[in-house]
């Protein structure tokens, strides 16, 4: 109770405050009138003076249109204001002209992207694009706007600032771009920061950084916020308040320890069924059903309405109004009120079908394993060094578990998946497979292999042949391992569709007409065409919508209780991996760094980079925040092709002491008796973090 | 950067081999030689005297033998002299160069700076009257091909209007002036211009759109920067950057396009000079022309590089 | 689980028209193509069918009526031999599209074949062969043509071969970029961990990917092939007299006098070469708009 009553009474607070911004009944479409994209439909927000305010959406669902409409920064045509107004301190954003709005822009209201790198300019130094906005709005000389854009560097954290104004942003990780980005805002101390997804982009750890920095710059400026995300967990921890789009509308609005403790639309518990809770990994993910809104209706009806469990006649006749429930929270949902009453879950938790228990049998056991990307270099071309993508990495997977590889960006555990299946030629090491070394194989062997084994890609666009038709694609394997007649494969492609859940009709579309979950679903089926024994799924998940991974997530948990396989999986989002692996195995610049049961590595992380990186997982609970001890790394992951001597990790690493830099940690196993085993490689495993 | 150069150095001696070896091919498979061109020109000849001028020549050696005197000659400056005049190749060629290469510097520039800002234009117009009329205007350009400009060109320019001379650099009889000369460049350099100024403005406009959706754009616009500035010091700087590659594709087209203005204007250059050798069939003037043409055309390709590196900071070559 | 969805159940709105369908919906909502399409039509018919059409022979003299501006019998009026222009300008346009058509099939062919090798194998291959790209490319390609038209002579045959064969370089340059970047694109890597052979990866999966930029790239070089045989004719060196094409038809417009007063001699040929070439470039700019991969590759 204590908890709801405080935010009740900040959310109080906040309206009685003056609104800086309070924008009413906007609305932007795109594209010609009549066969409109109706991307903002009717959207009211008010945000006081410095507070901050989540706007979360998934892709599609207007958030980013609604923040760039208020900074004039949609093209017109195609864009177009149909209705509203955005008051700013009184004046009206989108009823002044664009060369008012210019005067506001940069100095009033100021606004970071998604992208750190595309963002920046590529070919004026740093120094010249922060200072220009010093320049125009504030007319400085030169001199005196370098001197403030230095201090704001230091302010976000860019070592040897001075140096680095004359250097280029190619030259800067994607972190510290972030920062600059961040600086480059701030320089005229805006009263208002738009965070338009400003860590999408980024690893886990630099995401924690990031986050770190605009919440303190944010408590030194005194300036409100809104931040854009489609990661409910991850504006939990430093909100004030929470809005969630759908279809271009506001669904629900509400103080963040309401909007997790009690929401009450469907869409919005919906998502919060879909992402798993880092303490309750046995209840099964309840995804919302359905794909994402089709925006080029106009809206006359609860955009919702295909995809949830409650819909009645009038949800799909007339749209809905956000409705007062509670202080300062509101929703637009025709049945609110009748739900409220009902449970909240729309049925009990659902135990997760545990699988068959792994067996103490390995089928994969990879020992040694190094790829080496060779760099060349000068007039002759000669190879002059090598990027250890992988550098020595042993594992075993066994048979019927999941084993989960995961790291963050540039730490070789996709290069390991493909290496496991063929697709990269190994340095170094071996690859047994149900007891025979695969390391080197070709032709047949390699063959054979890939019948047993097959692999699950990245991205749902570019790993489906956009010239092929569906059918085909998922017979390819069949057909290139001539496996049975024609008649035998077409009846297998139709038996693969039904277990992936794609309609029969799908059969003959091309991907294009397909969206990011359906091409996922095919992808998988084209995986398991063959019956294979083992899949490596890489990253299946990271470019879908939140609401669909569950989907997908769900899907690949069932075809494993039901096909007997065995599963690796590559991935980098730590919430789900919890959810639905085994094993864990944690990479850092091409070694594991640590191996054991996802309890013990998730319960109790011996590693200090494991630790880092569990720390700096958004958990979706604003009361987490204040109890949950994060360790931000400071520093960002070193070029692959010069690791650090000894421990890879010890320049970041706050335990390392001498012995780090010179000598590379043997693997230790700390697993108590009967709980499998615990491997760690680092000389001060398991000692207390400072 | 250095190390870049050298080896881009080092790759075209390969390529510029193969290029005398195509170019004396050519010659080689030339029906006529020097010695029958020039017993043609003096008077009575017999079979001896025409074997005995060929071992002078070294005509009666291997092909191979007589391609390493050739490439030994070349090396040492040498080009050969011309069947029709026994002028050497060389000064034929240094004479008229700085013509030819008036006419295309002339008309490559008008071609960039007019096709550029054009271009540039036409994507800020986007979707407007202004941009479907240059892009049309665009589409127009590049399907009139060089002569045919040119033949309008002094149709209306020269023969109806009365403006300006048809043919020649300098009014005949008249001491030379720059003015003068320049009035008789505007015709070629023009016919040679626009059909150049269309593909820069089609580039233009396709880099400007990109640039424009880029979202570096955005964050300027962000930041609330003046239009003009967005577009210049944002818009210009990176659109530019593309169109290196196309200046660098533009010149082996303008010496092909050269040789059909300077028939029709009569412009003394190298142009002229190669169509009145291949009609006289006159090799050692052929091979110097192709020779040279091929090696400015590969100095331009390694300052296409050049200009790279130094307008995107991206490229770091190594 | 079924997938029963708002973005699915539109899927099934529509009828499915394949790609092939919606690439030619996406060509004939594009205007200018269209034109392009109607008048290349036109203009191909009229060569073809020029015997019906002409009430002339393209070389038949008329002695009476020399130098006759257009209008009455001879439409387009006569040149200085008294034969009648638009019979030439149909008769010629045989020559001029036929060489155009040939030649760049024949280095489309070269260059196709060369830029799979080099974009599939890489390596020395690669190597060897983008030097030889290098080499040709270094050569302005009216000029070479000219130097190898002086050693094989002038003729149509000739011209036909010979642009053929030196203008294969940037085909082939585009097929291996093509094919290069598409060896990264994951499906490619899909279709190996299937284990699919190379030789169906590369016509199941490569080339139909990289045609479209191909066949754009065909047809806008018919465009300046056109252009360059209309440049030799004109220097004397592609067809020869008495044959017509568009470009040796201007030949006459040399002298200061045609040029000026009789302008129904060149201009109608040069307009028919620009109307032709604009005509192909409308097509082969509206073949890139609707064979654009974005439109079937997706992505954000």
């Amino acid at each position: 109770m204590g908890a709801d009553m405080l935010a009740i009474d900040r959310a109080a607070r906040a309206i009685g405050q003056q609104a800086v911004l309070s924008v009413q009944g906007l609305s932007v479409e795109f594209g010609p009138s009549g066969n409109s994209v109706y991307a903002v439909n009717d959207v009211s927000f008010e945000l006081a003076e410095g507070e901050s305010l989540a706007i979360v959406g998934e892709s599609g669902s207007g958030k980013s249109v609604t923040v760039q409409t208020l900074m004039g920064l949609i093209r017109k045509p195609p864009g177009r204001v149909t209705t509203g107004r955005a008051l700013f301190r009184g004046r009206d954003l989108l009823a002044m002209p664009d060369s008012e709005l210019r005067r506001i822009r940069g100095r009033d209201i100021a606004m970071i992207f998604q992208d750190p790198m595309s963002s920046l300019n590529p070919v004026l130094t740093i120094g010249l694009q922060l200072t220009e906005a010093l320049r125009e709005h504030q007319g400085l000389p030169v001199k005196e706007a370098e001197r403030q854009a230095l201090d704001m560097l230091d302010l976000v954290g860019i070592a040897n600032a001075a140096q680095r104004m004359q250097a280029f942003p190619h030259q800067f990780s994607g972190g510290q771009l972030q920062r600059i980005g961040i600086a480059m805002a701030l320089v005229c101390k805006p009263s208002i920061l738009i965070a338009d997804e400003p860590t999408t982009a980024l690893d886990v750890t630099i995401q924690a950084q990031i986050v770190e920095l605009v919440v303190r710059l944010q408590k030194q400026l005194g300036m409100a916020i809104i931040w854009i995300s489609h990661d409910l967990s991850l504006v939990a921890g430093f909100v004030d308040r929470v809005a969630v789009m759908y279809a271009g509308s506001i669904v629900e609005q509400a103080p963040v320890e309401r909007l997790f403790a009690a929401p009450v639309h469907p869409y919005t518990i919906g998502l919060l069924n879909s992402i798993p809770s880092l303490n309750a990994a046995n209840t099964r993910l309840v995804p919302i059903k359905g794909a994402p809104p089709n925006v080029t209706l106009p809206p006359t009806f609860c955009a919702f309405a295909p995809r949830c469990e409650h819909t009645v006649a009038r949800c799909r006749e007339a749209k809905p109004v956000l409705e007062t429930v509670g202080a300062g929270h509101a929703t637009a949902c025709w049945r609110w009120r009748e739900l409220a009453q009902a449970p909240r879950m729309p049925a009990a938790p659902i135990e997760r079908v545990a699988a068959a228990p792994a067996s103490q049998a390995p089928l994969l056991v990879v020992s040694g394993l190094k790829v080496h990307f060779p760099i060349r270099r000068g007039v002759l071309r000669r190879q002059v060094g090598a990027v250890r993508a992988v550098d020595g990495v042993s594992f075993e997977v066994m048979r019927g578990e999941t084993l989960a590889l995961v790291g963050e960006s540039g730490c070789g555990k996709s290069t390991t998946g493909r290496a496991v299946l063929g697709l990269e030629r190994p340095d170094e090491g071996s690859i047994l497979f149900d007891g025979k070394d695969y390391a080197g194989a070709t032709g047949d062997a390699l063959k054979q292999r890939r019948r047993d084994m097959q692999m699950v890609f990245q991205n749902p666009f570019g790993s489906l042949n956009p010239r092929m038709t569906v059918g085909r694609i998922i017979g390819e394997g069949l057909r290139a391992q001539k496996i049975g007649t024609r008649a035998s494969r077409d009846a297998r492609v139709s038996e693969l569709l039904a277990l992936v859940g794609l309609r029969e009709a799908l059969r003959n579309r091309y991907p294009f007409e397909l969206s990011g979950g359906q091409r996922q679903r095919v992808g998988i089926a084209r995986a398991l065409a063959a019956n294979p024994k083992f899949i490596i799924a890489d990253e299946p998940i990271s470019a879908l919508d939140v609401s669909i991974q569950a989907q997908i997530v769900n899907l690949l948990d069932d075809l494993k209780t039901r096909l007997g396989l065995t599963y690796l999986f590559v991935g980098h989002d730590l919430s789900m991996i919890r959810y639905l692996s085994d094993r864990v195995a944690v990479m850092y610049l091409g070694r594991i760094v640590e191996t054991g049961s996802t309890n013990a590595v998730f319960g109790a992380p011996l590693h200090p980079y494991t630790r880092a990186l569990l720390s700096a997982i958004p958990v979706p609970d604003p009361k987490a925040g204040g109890t949950r001890r994060r360790i931000v790394l400071g520093g960002t992951v070193p070029d692959p092709s010069r690791p650090p001597p000894g421990c890879h990790f010890h320049p970041r690493c706050p335990l390392a002491t001498d012995i780090c830099a010179r000598v590379e940690p043997q693997v230790r196993d700390f697993g108590a008796n009967g709980a499998g085993r615990h491997l760690v490689a680092c000389h001060h495993a398991g000692e207390a973090t400072p | 950067m250095l190390s870049y150069l050298l080896r881009k150095l080092l790759l075209s001696i390969p390529v510029l081999f193969g290029v005398t070896v195509i170019v004396f091919a050519i010659a080689h498979a030339m029906p006529g030689d020097a010695v029958l061109a020039m017993i043609t020109a003096e008077a009575p000849s017999s079979e001896e005297l025409i074997a005995m001028r060929r071992g002078e020549l070294g005509l009666d050696q291997q092909v191979y033998v007589q391609y390493l005197n050739w490439i030994g000659q070349v090396l040492h400056g040498n080009l050969g002299r011309s069947f029709v005049n026994g002028r050497g190749v060389g000064d034929i060629v240094g004479e008229r160069l700085p013509m030819t290469l008036e006419l295309m510097g002339v008309a490559l520039l008008a071609a960039f700076v007019i096709g550029t800002t054009l271009g540039v234009i036409s994507a800020l117009r986007q979707y407007k009257l202004t941009d479907y009329s240059l892009t049309l205007a665009g589409f127009v350009g590049v399907s009139i091909p060089d002569f045919f400009m040119g033949l309008l060109l002094v149709y209306v320019f020269a023969l109806e209007l009365r403006w300006l001379p048809s043919s020649g650099i300098s009014t005949a009889g008249e001491n030379f002036s720059l003015l003068d000369n320049l009035r008789h460049l505007v015709l070629p350099a023009a016919a040679l211009a626009l059909f150049r100024a269309a593909i820069f403005m089609r580039y233009a406009r396709a880099g400007m759109l990109e640039v424009l959706n880029q979202s570096y754009m955005r964050t300027a616009k962000a930041k609330g920067l003046r239009p003009g500035t967005i577009t210049l010091r944002h818009g210009l700087r990176n659109a530019l950057i593309p169109l290196v590659t196309v200046f660098g594709l533009a010149l082996p087209t303008l010496f092909g396009g050269s040789v059909v203005v300077e028939t029709i204007f009569q412009w003394p250059g190298i142009g002229l000079m190669f169509i009145d050798s291949v009609v006289n069939r006159d090799s050692p003037v052929i091979m110097g022309y192709v020779l040279i043409t091929a090696i400015i055309v590969m100095l331009a390709n390694l300052a296409t590089d050049l200009a790279y590196s130094v307008l995107d900071p991206r490229v770091s070559y190594d | 689980m079924t997938d029963a969805t708002a973005a699915d159940m539109t899927i099934a709105a529509a009828t499915s028209r394949g790609l092939w369908g919606e690439a030619a919906r996406r060509f004939l909502n594009h205007r200018l193509a269209t034109l392009g399409l109607v008048m290349l039509a036109v203009i191909v018919l009229a060569c073809v069918l020029a015997p019906l059409i002409a009430h002339y022979g393209p070389n038949d003299i008329d002695l009476r009526g020399r130098n006759q501006p257009p209008g009455g019998i001879h439409w387009l009026g006569t040149d200085g031999t008294g034969r009648d222009i638009f019979a030439r300008i149909l008769y010629g346009g045989r020559i001029s599209l036929t060489v155009g058509f040939v030649a760049v099939a024949i280095s489309a062919a070269i260059g196709i074949f060369i830029g799979c090798v080099a974009g599939y194998f890489g390596g020395k291959v690669d190597l060897l062969l983008m030097g030889l790209i290098d080499m040709v490319l270094t050569f302005p390609r009216l000029v070479i043509i000219i130097a190898f038209v002086a050693v094989v002579g002038p003729s149509i045959f000739n011209t036909m071969v010979v642009i053929g064969l030196l203008s294969w370089p940037s085909i082939a340059r585009l097929t291996r970029g093509e094919i290069l970047s598409l060896r990264n694109q994951e499906f490619i890597l899909a279709a190996r961990s299937l284990g699919t052979s190379p030789s169906t990866i590369i016509l199941e999966h490569i080339l139909p990917n990289v045609l479209s930029p191909i066949l754009v790239a065909i047809t806008l070089d018919v465009a300046t092939v056109i252009l360059l045989e209309a440049s030799l004719s004109f220097l004397g060196l592609g067809a020869q007299a008495p044959a017509a094409s568009w470009g040796n038809m201007l030949r006459d417009a040399r002298t200061l006098s045609i040029l000026e007063s009789q302008p129904w001699m060149w201009m109608p040929p040069g307009a028919m070469i620009a109307i032709a070439v604009l005509s192909i470039n409308f097509v082969g700019d509206g073949l890139r708009d609707a064979l654009d991969p974005q439109h079937i590759m997706g992505g954000k």
